[in-house]
């Protein structure tokens, strides 16, 4: 798949019914169409109840909509980007960029970009939390008496009402079995979009990559500070340059 | 005609003292013979409202009432320059309608008159109400008598019941109208309660419908008060600021198939670039509106698809709004050719049904096809670290009326408002792709094993998300249904369930 592809897909729009006049226009025209299919007959049973969206009319009854020909799918393939190996989706669409050390030693954080520009945090590989099987007993994000991550609350398309970020505020505690807790930094500045509550009930999560849930936040970033942001962080060349280093 | 009465001959007599020409004079006492005012000479000489030696053939001076609207010189102005501006473009609508825009100090003038009338020939309160009553509006009159000129010059008849889509909009000003308006406005400032209702309308405080309001919240005796020493301009008559001809829109709608990977549905730009050398959008409102001349496009479809996600089989209804169209009689033989023309113009996009023109109601379906309607969609899987021996996709098949749970995924998120949507999985058909299938597709990795799954859904759903999970945001996702990694290859639409247009007698089926 197109790794650039994100931007053009079914969305859900706020229909205008009221600017389209309603007209009489006779509909019964169309329901011989659909009739003349044998197929569509016999799916009939498949809803019982009918949904919250209620067609405006009978034509198009979602019961009688056959699957396509159950046919040979190698023409699927034009087009497609595939090299031996499928990517996954983390690596289909995000850069990633990381900070070593944050606060103390292996103290190393991953935040992956996406090609809008929305920012995921996660540990890196490297980070001490992963190492040594250590136990993930607890990822808190009530990162003080006062503020909890879990709160954040926006909304409409700018994130209004989002937590603000600073390079140097807390994001959650993680705390390993009988160690004293980690307190991850968020590294960017922008908007706090969500916190993976996942992790809260399951933090052992966080040990998964980041396409099967091992992530802390998204991000919006401030696009003004985006490319100052790149500059001061570690390409994944740096980073695993860093590594061997060691 | 008969013979005026006494009365009627006093008020017309007044008006035609206070410079108002024949045509007004008429409407202020009622008439409603169209051709008092074809020939206004001839009918107040035989119903007796003037002398025949009266009967002053003098030049017409500017009419206090109507500044000229309904004299012949602004008349012949008027019929000459729509049939200068109509000629400009080559409409071939048969049928139009006129829209004439006045300027509100028409309507001062003529209460001023009313009343001024009512307070000299000392009429009592019901008289007045009742000369108010009577007037004739200014607009049927003209129309009465300038539209049979303009059906002749234009060559094209009127018709205002349907009405016709082919609009004239005349629009007329008059210079002194702001200072006209301004001499109610300032009487009225004075008045504080009113004050705050002022401010709000500040920005527009001469539109008509501001100065309307006001017109109805002052009385007749204040209005009279206001006006009395106002000195009206006398010699100035209206302009005719512009002529604008338009066509309403036309829709022509019908069904596309998008057989590319690499193609958006609507022009992408990223800092004003073109991102990709062509659109769906592009393909098929280019041709049209070459052929129908229309002043701009839009379009509008029942929703989208991804750049990479191809729309197969019966295809996705569109609809081509054609903006002021000048070429506005489209044959069933022009659509045809238009078909002809799209599809061979590039194998990317195929229009599968007739094109046909559209009504309202077409398009509210339409818009309902891209929200409410079910959807049918084909996607190529793949499930890491896998094996056929020991996933069994049964489970798939069986399942009906999956309720999903789908964060607003992240890769639309930058543009979307984040909220949790609640979306049915109706049914569902999987099969492991066989291997002659996948030829095209340099596999090293045998971990990974692909099936083809059919599957059937509610309007809305993000299917990719559905597959993939979107970093657990989707809920279940196939990846918590089948307890495996699972990710999608590859997208196709495979139908929307909304029966408009009518298909061509052999679906196209791109092997």
């Amino acid at each position: 798949m197109n790794i650039d592809s994100d931007d053009n897909e079914p969305v859900e729009k706020r229909i205008k019914f009221n600017e389209i006049e309603n007209d009489s226009f006779s509909i019964l025209d169309y329901e011989s169409d659909t009739n003349k299919n044998p197929e569509c007959q016999e799916k009939t049973d498949l809803t019982n109840n009918e949904d919250e969206n209620m067609p405006l009319s009978k034509d198009d009854d979602d019961r009688l909509f056959p699957f396509p020909p159950d046919n040979d799918v190698a023409d699927m393939l034009e087009g497609v980007k595939y090299h031996g190996l499928f990517p996954t989706i983390t690596d289909r669409y995000f850069t990633a960029y990381y900070k070593l050390d944050v606060q103390s030693y292996t103290d190393d954080i991953c935040i992956l970009m996406h090609s809008n520009r929305i920012c995921m945090l996660t540990l890196a590989p490297s980070h001490a939390v992963l190492q040594d099987d250590k136990h993930i007993t607890k990822v808190d994000f009530k990162v003080s008496n006062k503020l909890d991550r879990v709160q954040n609350k926006v909304s409409g398309k700018s994130k209004h009402g989002a937590q603000p970020l600073q390079t140097n505020s807390n994001i959650c505690k993680i705390t390993c079995s009988n160690e004293k807790p980690y307190i991850i930094k968020c590294c960017l500045i922008g908007k706090l979009v969500e916190v993976n509550e996942t992790l809260i009930q399951n933090p052992k999560l966080l040990l998964e990559p980041p396409h099967k849930g091992g992530y802390l936040a998204i991000i919006l970033p401030n696009i003004k500070l985006l490319d100052k942001m790149k500059e001061s962080l570690l390409t994944q060349e740096q980073y695993n340059l860093k590594m061997l280093e060691r | 005609m008969n013979v005026c009465t006494e009365y009627e001959k006093r008020v017309f007599n007044f008006f035609e003292r206070e410079n108002c020409c024949l045509r007004c004079c008429f409407r202020f006492v009622g008439c409603r013979i169209p051709e008092c005012y074809r020939d206004p000479v001839r009918f107040a000489t035989a119903a007796g409202y003037i002398e025949v030696d009266n009967a002053c053939f003098k030049k017409e001076i500017c009419c206090m009432a109507c500044l000229g609207i309904l004299q012949n010189d602004i008349q012949e102005q008027i019929v000459k320059k729509i049939y200068v501006e109509v000629g400009k473009k080559n409409y071939d609508c048969r049928t139009f309608v006129c829209a004439l825009t006045i300027p509100i100090c028409v309507n001062l003038r003529e209460r001023f008159l009313c009343i001024h009338c009512a307070t000299q020939l000392n009429l009592s309160e019901d008289a007045l109400g009742d000369l108010k009553i009577r007037l004739l509006n200014i607009k049927d009159v003209w129309k009465w008598m300038v539209t049979p000129k303009i059906e002749q010059v234009i060559k094209k008849r009127v018709d205002s019941a349907t009405p016709s889509p082919f609009l004239i909009e005349i629009i007329l000003t008059y210079k002194f109208n702001k200072e006209e308006c301004e001499v109610l406005l300032s009487c009225k400032e004075t008045n504080t309660t009113e004050s705050k209702w002022k401010k709000k309308c500040h920005k527009n405080k001469f539109s008509r419908k501001s100065m309307l309001a006001l017109m109805a919240k002052v009385t007749d005796t204040e209005f009279f008060e206001y006006f009395k020493y106002v000195p009206f301009e006398k010699f100035v008559t209206i302009d005719v600021e512009n002529i604008i001809c338009s066509h309403s829109s036309i829709f022509i709608g019908g069904r596309y198939n998008k057989l590319s990977r690499e193609l958006s549905q609507t022009p992408w730009f990223i800092n004003g670039e073109k991102k990709m050398q062509t659109s769906v959008q592009d393909i098929l409102c280019t041709p049209i509106t070459e052929i129908t001349k229309a002043q701009s496009i839009k379009f509008l479809s029942s929703g989208r698809e991804d750049v990479d996600v191809r729309n197969i089989y019966s295809g996705r209804p569109f609809a081509v709004e054609l903006i002021n169209p000048q070429m506005t009689n489209i044959t069933e033989e022009l659509l045809s050719d238009l078909v002809e023309k799209i599809n061979q113009s590039s194998w990317q996009v195929q229009i599968t049904s007739n094109l046909k023109v559209c009504s309202r109601h077409d398009l509210k379906r339409l818009k309902e096809g891209e929200n409410v309607k079910m959807k049918l969609y084909r996607a190529l899987c793949i499930c890491r670290n896998a094996s056929r021996d020991t996933l069994s996709l049964e489970k798939l098949n069986n399942l009906k009326r999956v309720k999903i749970v789908q964060k607003t995924p992240v890769r639309v998120l930058h543009r979307r408002p984040l909220s949790p949507r609640e979306r049915l999985i109706y049914e569902m058909r999987a099969r492991w792709v066989e291997l002659q299938e996948l030829k095209k597709l340099d596999i090293t990795d045998d971990t990974s094993t692909f099936f083809v799954l059919d599957i059937k859904t509610q309007a809305g759903t993000y299917v990719k998300e559905f597959v993939h999970g979107d970093f657990g945001r989707t809920k279940p996702s196939l990846c918590d249904i089948l307890n495996v990694e699972t990710d999608i290859v590859a997208l196709d639409v495979t139908g929307i369930n909304l029966n408009i247009y009518i298909y061509i007698t052999t679906i196209i089926i791109i092997l």
